[in-house]
């Protein structure tokens, strides 16, 4: 030791504070760790749970884009019953259309053969045969047409109904297009944030992993530089403690 | 942000730590000029050079970790 001015209490308070700041770096240090290690499983699981999140919306989305399909579907099958229904009300109208000309034609031979019977004075056998044909005719088209009318009744309520079944089926669509496009937003605006979230979590996970080496050898460092210093002051209390005993017994003094 | 701002006073700790130990060392008074004293006169600045940087590496990670947390948050 070439100029050497220091105390015992100083060496021992040096000692103290390297003491307590291996104690305080090693607390600290593992504080830290602790803390990142927590930081890297919370991002992880935020991330993990985003892309749930993303998944359940793309099902989600799967599911109305079906629904709406389905619902299509049906409207179109609906209209091509009804296109049927239409088409079949007009055969069967065209159909009652003839049979008035029939009947308005087997009226009207009816009332000729009538004019004939009243000017010949009586109505002969022949026509009087006649006349019941044409009258048993005239009441079997009746017949055949208020059956038709009949069938024209239940296919208009056949098209009313399924009119009902559209006009239900096109409100649930246009609910079922307005939650598509929600969802289809949403799972847009979820996808993109978890990317973004992917990303951002990455630099943090590599920033929390470097960081985590750095304190490594931080603690290291500090931890070595302590001991070794702690150690060397050791020697030089002893020395002191070897320097004061030795100028004691020689009636000098330490310091 | 809860997460982050543990981190910040973890940061704080460090220096916190490094500073109490050159203030102890400042305040003991020795005048010690030995090679042994200035080995360990280095060696603290070494570690005060390492704290520095360790600060710095903490505050990019916490910085980083906040610009998650606003893209969590939806910020």
């Amino acid at each position: 030791m070439s100029s050497v001015s220091v105390s015992r209490e100083a060496l021992h308070k040096v000692k103290t504070a390297l003491g307590d700041f291996h104690t305080d770096v090693d607390a600290a240090t593992a504080h830290m760790r602790s803390h990142l290690d927590e930081e890297a499983t919370n991002i992880q699981a935020s991330i993990k749970k985003q892309r749930e999140a993303v998944a359940s919306l793309k099902n989600n989305l799967t599911r109305l884009a079906s629904d709406v399909e389905q619902c299509q579907t049906q409207i179109i099958g609906n209209n091509n019953r009804i296109n049927s229904l239409k088409g079949r009300i007009e055969n069967i109208s065209a159909r009652i259309r003839e049979l008035d000309n029939e009947i308005a034609k087997l009226r009207a031979k009816k009332q000729q053969l009538m004019s004939q019977g009243q000017s010949n004075g009586s109505l002969e056998n022949n026509n009087s045969a006649q006349l019941n044909n044409i009258e048993n005719t005239i009441q079997e088209y009746e017949k055949q047409k208020r059956k038709l009318n009949e069938e024209i009744s239940d296919l208009r309520r056949q098209e009313s109904s399924l009119n009902e079944q559209n006009a239900v089926l096109r409100s649930n669509k246009m609910k079922l297009d307005a939650a598509f496009e929600k969802t289809k937003n949403e799972h847009e605006f979820a996808k993109s944030k978890c990317e973004r979230m992917e990303s951002a979590g990455h630099a943090a996970q590599s920033g929390i992993v470097a960081l985590s080496g750095t304190i490594q050898q931080y603690r290291q460092r500090s931890l070595d530089s302590s001991s070794t210093y702690t150690s060397g002051i050791d020697k030089c209390i002893a020395a002191i403690d070897e320097y004061e005993a030795v100028n004691l017994s020689n009636g000098g003094s330490g310091g | 942000m809860e997460q982050s701002s543990t981190l910040r006073k973890d940061i704080d700790s460090f220096q916190q730590i490094s500073k109490k130990l050159s203030d102890t060392i400042r305040s003991c008074g020795v005048d010690w000029r030995d090679e042994q004293f200035q080995k360990m006169t280095y060696a603290i600045q070494t570690l005060a050079a390492s704290t520095k940087q360790l600060v710095s590496d903490a505050a990019e990670c916490e910085a980083a970790i906040k610009r998650f947390r606003q893209i969590e948050s939806g910020k």
